[in-house]
């Protein structure tokens, strides 16, 4: 079986995958109408994730007859008011309209058309899921006559999911980012996945990214205790000291980071600008910038900007473990071959008489195969390259 | 493919008979029978692994040298699967098995893995191997969780299973097992032939006038009558001649006769000896 052979074309490109059934295909019975659905439901269920559910399909009812079309327009007419039990098919007689009983009006000529939904992500096929992994590394790797010959599944999971961790940081590719218009707080919560970023930048008017810069101009204090009038710290009635808002955030939320960047407010150019113009030696390069700054606030768990920023639409780009729901828990497949030697490795390392040179043969093949991954996801593609060194020979660069 | 209980019977009795050392009973040859039955088929597992053990260093060929396919053949007839619902708390009672091969849901798509029930804890505090709907897990307990208020679960005692996340197992309700299973005890159903004692064995499916069939077996049929059918050794053909000599053997420690006993010792140990 191939790996396309459970999902039809039609269900990829447009996300839905259409079905009719004459009215008369449907069983009647009591208040209901009922129809299998279970060809239908295939594609859904050969990785049983879960069951279909009334969520996962939108039923609409046609029919040509022109009395029905003057009388009860309109048509294509859409249900709602079904229910799926067992992959069946259940609709109500008097359904949302209630001196029209849909099917049995529309008799033999009446088709209800079925249509399946799914999320429409194209591009999947570029990764394989850590289930399979799991899976095909204990069929591959594990058994009588291999060097692994008995090893429990729980402690390939447990080595497959440390080794998705890993690779996040350092093989993946960063696709996750987020997207938040920086509130009048100046503060972001940090992603609820969120391990590091890698870029964190604005958005301008035009939807170019702007890089922002981290800062140590100033700090976000891990504690910021309260103190009386006379300095003393203060306790609640159980001892515990008590903090109070952060007298340094205050005053950088206040800071016109205008005054430490070339956009000098023209306010403040007197005389004495005057006399050094074109000498303005001694700046520091990494303030020379204007997109602003962004600071990372441990006591909250949150990125904090400078307010040159405030309204501005942030996009925070960051590194995942990729462990954060079982549908991120998939590996690129040029990276596949990398975890199958991770996993490899990390069992026989851990297990007791294999010999030593077959734990380092694993090692260095675990190495190997993760430079081969890397490469593979750096897309050195001649073309781009090209044209990117074309841009050596122009004299100045921005 | 099974080996027929009366072969079997007519065997054993022809070596016990052969110098009038006495007669074995259908009864006690039903007992002996079902008793070595279930030993060889315990011992399958263990030659099995001996075997697995020798081809890993090399000492096994291809085709009629794949010994651990010979006895992997052996095993195979008790082979069989059932559907299990389980309960709201995701726990299901088990069939009568002898081993269990394989847990799994979603048509055979989901693996269900068994785990020490000593790191059980373990597994289910740390994130990384906590069982999800991808990766469940089972693990087996002797008897069912009792609920004091309710008459219907009094004092059961059941082998069940318990899936986990049980959230996940408590709406999708069933599982499948696959399993080595308890053989049937043998039958050697007779009826008698004439008035001093002559049996004569009794094959195929007993009838309204086949009444007198023995042994009675504790199943009704239409009529509310108990009639006996023949069960057969479940054992693969191979193991005729184990079979046989294990009955010997307990036949010999029953009539505590050493001269029955000591060569059908002798015979199981160069068997053995030279399987090895």
């Amino acid at each position: 079986m191939g790996l396309l052979d459970n999902q039809s074309s039609e269900l990829y490109y447009t996300g839905e995958l259409n079905h009719r059934a004459k009215v008369t295909e449907f069983t009647a019975g009591g208040d209901w109408y009922t129809y299998s659905l279970n060809t239908l439901a295939q594609p859904f269920l050969w990785r049983c994730g879960r069951d279909l559910t009334v969520s996962d399909i939108r039923v609409t009812l046609i029919t040509g007859n022109a009395e029905l079309l003057a009388t009860f327009p309109p048509f294509p007419r859409e249900l709602y008011n079904f229910t799926i039990t067992d992959n069946v098919l259940n609709i109500n007689y008097g359904d949302t309209n209630s001196y029209f009983d849909e099917l049995s009006e529309l008799g033999a000529e009446g088709v209800v058309k079925i249509e399946l939904l799914e999320e429409n992500i194209t591009g999947g096929y570029r990764y394989t899921s850590l289930a399979d992994i799991v899976n095909s590394f204990m069929v591959g790797y594990v058994g009588d006559g291999k060097l692994i010959n008995n090893v429990a599944k729980s402690d390939v999971i447990f080595h497959a999911r440390r080794g998705l961790q890993e690779f996040s940081y350092d093989v993946f590719k960063t696709i996750k980012s987020q997207e938040v218009e920086l509130s009048p707080s100046l503060s972001i919560p940090m992603p609820q996945d969120y391990v590091s970023y890698t870029k964190i930048s604005y958005i301008d008017s035009n939807g170019i990214k702007r890089i922002i810069y981290p800062t140590s101009l100033t700090i976000n204090p891990t504690e910021s205790l309260a103190q009386e009038e006379d300095y003393e710290y203060i306790y609640d009635s159980d001892g515990n000291i008590l903090t109070a808002d952060s007298t340094t955030e205050e005053r950088w939320e206040k800071f016109n980071t205008n005054n430490i960047t070339n956009d000098l407010d023209s306010s403040i150019v007197d005389n004495t600008f005057n006399n050094v113009s074109g000498k303005r030696f001694g700046l520091e390069p990494k303030y020379q910038q204007i997109n602003g700054y962004f600071t990372i606030n441990e006591r909250t768990g949150s990125f904090n900007f400078s307010s040159d920023l405030s309204g501005k639409v942030i996009v925070i780009e960051y590194v995942s473990d990729s462990l954060g729901t079982d549908a991120e828990m998939k590996v690129h497949k040029f990276t596949e071959e990398a975890l199958y030697k991770h996993i490899a490795y990390n069992i026989l390392a851990a297990k007791r008489n294999i010999s030593e040179y077959i734990v380092q043969r694993y090692r260095k093949e675990r190495r190997a195969a993760l430079r081969n991954a890397k490469l593979r996801l750096s897309k050195l593609n001649l073309e781009e390259m090209t044209q990117i060194m074309r841009g050596k020979s122009k004299q100045i660069k921005n | 493919m099974a080996i027929s209980v009366d072969s079997v019977y007519k065997k054993v009795l022809t070596i016990l008979n052969k110098e009038s050392r006495g007669f074995m009973g259908p009864d006690e040859f039903q007992k002996l029978g079902s008793q070595v039955q279930l030993d060889l088929l315990d011992r399958n597992f263990h030659d099995y692994n001996r075997a697995i053990a020798k081809q890993t260093g090399g000492a096994t060929g291809q085709g009629y040298a794949n010994i651990p396919k010979k006895i992997q053949e052996r095993i195979d007839p008790f082979y069989t699967s059932v559907n299990i619902t389980l309960d709201s708390n995701s726990i299901g009672d088990l069939p009568s098995y002898y081993y269990i091969i394989n847990v799994s849901s979603c048509n055979r798509l989901t693996d269900i893995e068994r785990v020490e029930k000593s790191k059980l804890n373990f597994l289910l505090s740390s994130p990384l191997t906590t069982p999800s709907s991808t990766f469940p897990i089972y693990y087996l307990s002797g008897t069912r969780e009792v609920d004091d208020n309710d008459s219907a679960t009094l004092n059961p005692i059941y082998n069940t299973i318990t899936i986990l996340p049980n959230i996940f197992y408590a709406v999708k309700k069933e599982i499948v097992i696959d399993y080595i299973k308890v053989p049937n005890d043998p039958i050697w159903a007779h009826i008698k032939v004439d008035n001093s004692g002559g049996v004569s064995f009794f094959q195929g499916e007993p009838s309204s006038t086949a009444s007198f069939v023995y042994p009675r077996q504790e199943i009704a049929d239409a009529n509310g009558s108990f009639e006996a059918r023949a069960v057969d050794f479940e054992l693969h053909p191979s193991q005729e001649v184990d079979l046989v000599l294990g009955i010997l053997r307990y036949a010999g420690v029953i009539i505590r006769d050493p001269s029955i006993l000591q060569p059908a010792q002798q015979e199981t140990s160069q068997k053995i000896q030279l399987e090895n």
